[in-house]
């Protein structure tokens, strides 16, 4: 006698199922549906008992009681309440790992510091020589002399307008 | 929820489910039902009354044992609670009182 694979229900069907039927009933509602399939095989033989499960399923996706509806994600902006959850988790996590923690941090705070330091500089560097009438057309120049000893090497600056 | 009106297959299935006793699960319900009442009944038509009777606290179910034909999958077993039971019995006590309120002639009036 022939030995072939074993009846079974469509796959799309039972991914319908699987996706649409609501998690709480799934497996007793499934199991009763391959129990019926089963029966069916034997009594009906395999092609009607697939056409019944088919019909079966639809039949039974019609009762929104025993169906799920999927869940919109929530909205991250508008749900704050995880909040104190995502806080006591950041100091747990900053308590455990203490050096990382330090060099995280200490890192980020330095490196905030230094570039509030360099605007400070550079805001005060721009501040200079603003009283003057055409203070935009205000230039620099340097004069270095490098034939003089290096000892008595001069710089000499001027502040004139072009 | 909806109260606890209890429907005419509503009233069917709990009937069913206190006949099966302890071997109340979808498949057999199914075919008692279909046996007794002559209807053709989907599985899905009698689990959404199953549920929609345990929401109303007449049933109560549980799991049972998984078999091969089933893949693996265990049955949910149901039972009549007390508040199904006393269900049942207000709905046969008033059919009772209606049928007793009919009169002689009612029904026999054009046979005779």
């Amino acid at each position: 006698m022939k030995k072939s694979i074993p009846p079974h229900p469509p796959f799309w069907v039972l991914w319908l199922l699987e996706r649409f039927v609501s998690t709480a009933r799934q497996e007793d509602l499934l199991g009763d549906l391959y129990e019926l399939f089963h029966r069916r095989v034997k009594q009906e033989g395999e092609r009607k008992a697939k056409v019944l499960f088919v019909r079966d399923t639809f039949l039974l996706l019609i009762h929104s009681n025993l169906t799920t509806t999927p869940t919109p994600m929530p909205s991250p902006t508008s749900d704050s309440s995880m909040l104190s959850h995502y806080l006591t988790l950041t100091f747990r996590v900053l308590k455990r790992q203490k050096a990382f923690s330090f060099l995280n941090l200490g890192g980020l705070s330095a490196g905030i510091a230094f570039c509030l330091l360099i605007f400070l500089f550079v805001k005060e560097e721009y501040s200079f020589d603003q009283f003057h009438e055409n203070a935009d057309h205000l230039y620099r120049l340097e004069l270095i002399n490098t034939h003089a000893q290096a000892s008595n090497s001069q710089t000499h600056k001027w502040t004139c307008y072009l | 929820m909806k109260g606890t009106y209890l429907g005419e297959f509503e009233e069917l299935v709990l009937l069913t489910v206190a006949v099966l006793y302890d071997q109340a699960y979808g498949v057999a319900l199914l075919e008692e039902i279909i046996e007794r009442s002559g209807r053709s009944v989907s599985i899905g038509a009698l689990h959404s009354a199953l549920e929609r009777l345990e929401e109303k606290g007449f049933l109560h179910s549980r799991l049972g044992e998984a078999t091969a034909e089933r893949g693996g999958r265990r049955k949910r077993f149901f039972t009549v609670t007390a508040s199904g039971e006393k269900a049942l019995r207000e709905v046969r006590e008033m059919r009772n009182t209606m049928w007793n309120a009919i009169p002689q002639a009612a029904f026999s009036g054009s046979a005779a």
